[in-house]
């Protein structure tokens, strides 16, 4: 019934309009509007976002495509053309502006992702230093017992050699029994010392051993420095018939200058005549109290 | 398929009362419409849109200037035109306006992500 109506309707207009004016072939407005309607409509968002201006372009443009194709009035058809034409823009500006928006808003969220990216790497970082400090600490503790391991196991060594520990540092004394009387000559039984000595000397390379003759008080002094510098060169081509760096050892002739028994009996002046080898520190020092002068020499 | 007919409908109305108006002068001085463009204008002033979209804020100027003379000269229906062109036309320089700022906004937001960006990666190098 509308339909009919509706055409009815439209042959009376088509009669009036066709009364008042001539339509020209072609109106540029029409076109764009047209063409602007078309584009915003088939926008997937156009409806939600711009559904007012969209039905207000359409309808425009139906009217002046209506006038058109009925030889409406030229002021007529650019009118509603022209109304056409801006809703569509309008709605093409919405569009646009929305589409804005909703990339505002994901940026935002992509921020906000980073910026708590960047707290996390920046936590994460702080716990690897942390265990890396921790790792740093257990490697300085795990270092400073060996270094404890080393210092027992190289007291151990001495107290095997029967080294002693004094004031001098540890000092092993070879007593006078391991050399031939009046001689210089190391005796066999010193010959297992010596090994025990170049051995430690080996395992710790930063020690160096101070080399000390002793005489007992019989005899001239020059005849008693002498032998005991015999001695203590014994003991030290001892060593480097098994391998020792000369310039880890040192020789001092002592003479009697230093008994360490009264010479009034024989066994204080057997105890008088001995090699004393003292240890250095682990920077190949001695200790400030091992140097002694060599007396008459 | 009612709505096609109504639409069509309202065509021909719409037809009908231009081939009138056209003919013959509408009664009164499109003072409504007339305030509602000067309305739309200013506000499309307002917000920026003589930076944002001066083109279509000088067409509605226009528009609502010759709207004003066609009406003082007893044009009535071509001066309610001109003002409701006048009217759109602000309504888009405003519209140009409003997603053109939300442009800026992106754009400032993009510029921030990409600093930060750097920021991190000079922060993980050092």
């Amino acid at each position: 019934m509308y339909l009919k109506n509706s055409y009815i309707l439209t042959a009376i207009a088509a009669l009036f309009l066709g009364a008042c004016s001539s339509t020209p072939e072609r109106i540029d407005v029409l076109e764009e509007a047209s063409q602007t309607v078309a584009e915003v409509s088939s926008h997937p968002d156009a409806q939600q976002v711009a559904g007012d201006e969209l039905a207000d372009a359409t309808e425009a443009l139906q009217n002046a495509e209506y006038l058109r194709a009925n030889n409406g009035d030229y002021d007529d058809i650019y009118h509603h053309a022209y109304l056409a034409l801006r809703n569509a823009e309008i709605a093409k500006e919405r569009i646009a502006e929305a589409d804005a928006r909703e990339r505002i808003e994901s940026s935002e969220a992509e921020r906000t992702r980073i910026l708590l990216a960047a707290r996390e790497a920046e936590a994460n970082r702080a716990i690897r230093q942390a265990e890396r400090s921790d790792l740093k600490a257990e490697l300085a503790e795990e270092r400073a017992e060996m270094a404890i391991a080393h210092q027992l196991h190289l007291q151990a060594t001495l107290l095997e050699l029967e080294a002693e520990k004094t004031d001098r540092g540890y000092v092993l004394t070879l007593s006078d029994i391991l050399f031939d009387t009046d001689k210089a000559v190391l005796m066999p039984g010193a010959q297992k010392t010596m090994d025990t000595l170049a051995e430690f000397l080996r395992e710790y390379p930063e020690h160096r051993l101070l080399i000390e003759g002793h005489t007992d008080s019989r005899g001239a002094d020059a005849y008693n420095v002498a032998l005991s510098e015999s001695r203590a060169n014994a003991v030290l081509l001892a060593l480097i018939d098994r391998g020792i760096d000369p310039g880890r050892l040192e020789i001092a002739a002592m003479g009697e200058s230093y008994p360490l028994a009264s010479n009034d009996t024989s066994a204080g002046m057997q105890e008088n005549r001995r090699v004393e080898i003292i240890f250095s520190d682990t920077e190949g020092n001695f200790p400030a109290a091992a140097t002694r002068t060599a007396s008459n020499y | 398929m009612k709505t096609v007919a109504s639409m069509t409908l309202k065509g021909t109305a719409v037809a009908l009362a231009m081939s009138c108006v056209a003919c013959a002068s509408a009664p009164d001085i499109p003072e409504r419409q007339m305030a509602r463009a000067e309305t739309s204008i200013e506000f499309a002033e307002q917000n920026d849109a003589q930076e944002f979209g001066p083109a279509a804020l000088e067409r509605a100027r226009n528009q609502l200037d010759q709207a004003e003379t066609a009406a003082a000269n007893g044009e009535y229906e071509i001066a309610l035109r001109l003002a409701e062109r006048a009217e759109l036309d602000a309504e888009l320089a405003l519209a140009q306006t409003n997603h053109e700022k939300a442009e800026l906004a992106l754009h400032e937001i993009q510029e921030s992500i990409q600093t930060l960006r750097r920021e991190i990666a000079r922060n993980q190098s050092s």
